[in-house]
């Protein structure tokens, strides 16, 4: 990290997506709506900012793990404090979600999210967390998520055998 | 007391009363790492517009605590029932967190009374003193050995007279004081008649002495040697002793909110969105 991006980083890292005012914040609602533990939340939050750091210093376009996006996808949900705060007051560019045009782009998506785990290994000197960030064949393949509502359902998870 | 200075609030508590409460244990715990700087809290200044009693529009300054890793956490070996406040820390090193988030993940991680106890009763500090038997195991609970009943005893002993002086002593003999506050360990929240305040009066050249007297004995794997941080770092006194009483409180209120499952669901502009198994993201 050259000294520019070490500025960029910590400005990324201290950004507050939390309000911490509010009795249910961000981190709350992202508990609640992914059934994540907190700890685990706060660990995703961590790394959609450097998922965002990645967008912000590499001339390639990035994917994130689903559990990243789903924190972007929250983010842009709360406006003021991604359009106004962060993209514009923080970053000083505009951050767009794109998703994905379909089947046809998926070994695209593949390529792209291998390449940003190795951009990931090279600026952070570390390797991306598995539980956030899986291997490139798990994230593609594993997308079929649903939203249940769980008043009516019950949630019960699929055996799985080991042959 | 050797025993006691070895043994966190949550083990004392666990061997003097096995019926505390996890809440209790879990503040006791988290203030123990403060002491050792194995955490630190950060607070962080923001303003932010509000309005008066008039409905005028004022700026106003709030603080929100947060807390982060301590200058000690990388020597720190941490025992089983601490890592509920630690492991986000050492999963991802750069984490920051808001104190309510904190307390939280805290009491997601302790499960429930009983694994809390079960993960404070794995200790080595505790080996010999607490036995569960067959159906403690299935309905809950755990009980003193001999051995136990007379280490009960002697802390229980031990922490009553030093309640009875400690107060005289920090305002007289500041030297025996400090031997005393230093033979508990974090085991001071235990004491009932602690004045935090009076803890500053604590001369920082009778600290050093103090600490070359031990010198010899010194092991850096035991936790026990972060304690003088503590009594040595005048800023973290104010840090945490001023606010002592308040960071204490806000433990009280952000367990009920931690427990609290209902939540304003409600999202103001909200268009529909469409589901996909890859998005990509550029500058």
């Amino acid at each position: 990290m050259s000294e520019e991006e070490k500025i960029l980083w910590n400005n990324i890292l201290n950004f507050n997506i939390d309000d911490p005012e509010s009795s249910f914040t961000f981190t709350d609602r992202l508990c609640r709506e992914n059934d994540w533990s907190m700890e685990y939340a706060l660990r995703a939050v961590i790394e959609y900012k450097k998922f965002i750091f990645l967008i912000c210093t590499s001339q390639n376009a990035q994917t994130p793990s689903d559990q990243v996006d789903q924190v972007w996808h929250l983010h842009l949900l709360y406006t003021r404090s991604y359009w106004t705060e962060f993209c514009k007051g923080l970053l000083n560019k505009e951050i767009h979600h794109g998703p994905t045009k379909g089947v046809e782009e998926r070994g695209l998506f593949k390529d792209q999210y291998s390449s940003t785990l190795e951009e990931y290994f090279q600026k952070f000197n570390e390797k991306p967390p598995k539980d956030i960030w899986p291997n490139p064949q798990k994230r593609i393949s594993e997308i079929h998520f649903s939203r249940v509502n769980r008043h009516s359902h019950w949630v019960i998870p699929k055996l799985k055998f080991n042959l | 007391m050797k025993l006691l200075s070895a043994l966190s609030p949550a083990e004392t508590m666990l061997v003097t009363d096995s019926s505390c409460s996890l809440k209790d244990m879990m503040k006791f715990t988290f203030m123990d790492l403060l002491l050792k700087r194995v955490i630190e809290i950060k607070v962080e200044n923001e303003r932010v517009l509000t309005r008066d009693k008039y409905a005028k529009k004022v700026e106003v300054i709030k603080s929100h605590n947060y807390v982060i890793k301590g200058k000690n956490f990388n020597e720190y070996t941490p025992k089983e029932h601490e890592l509920i406040f630690l492991s986000p820390y050492q999963k991802s090193s750069s984490i920051k967190i808001l104190f309510k988030h904190l307390v939280k993940t805290a009491y997601e991680n302790a499960g429930s009374s009983r694994s809390y106890k079960s993960s404070v009763l794995n200790s080595k500090n505790l080996d010999g003193l607490l036995r569960v038997s067959f159906f403690q195991r299935v309905f809950g609970g755990m009980s003193l050995t001999t051995e136990g009943k007379s280490a009960k005893d002697e802390i229980l002993k031990y922490l009553e007279s030093i309640d009875d002086s400690i107060h005289n002593l920090l305002n007289g003999d500041k030297r025996k004081a400090l031997q005393l506050l230093l033979s508990l360990g974090g085991n001071i929240f235990l004491l009932n008649n602690l004045d935090f305040s009076l803890l500053k009066k604590i001369d920082k050249e009778l600290l050093k002495t103090e600490k070359s007297m031990y010198a010899e004995s010194y092991d850096a794997s035991d936790g026990w040697w972060f304690y003088f941080d503590f009594y040595d770092d005048t800023h973290a006194f104010d840090s945490y002793f001023d606010d002592f009483d308040d960071t204490v409180d806000s433990f009280d209120s952000d367990f009920d909110a931690a427990g609290c499952s209902s939540c304003d669901s409600g999202c103001s502009s909200c268009g529909g969105c469409g589901g996909c198994g890859g998005c990509g993201g550029c500058g």
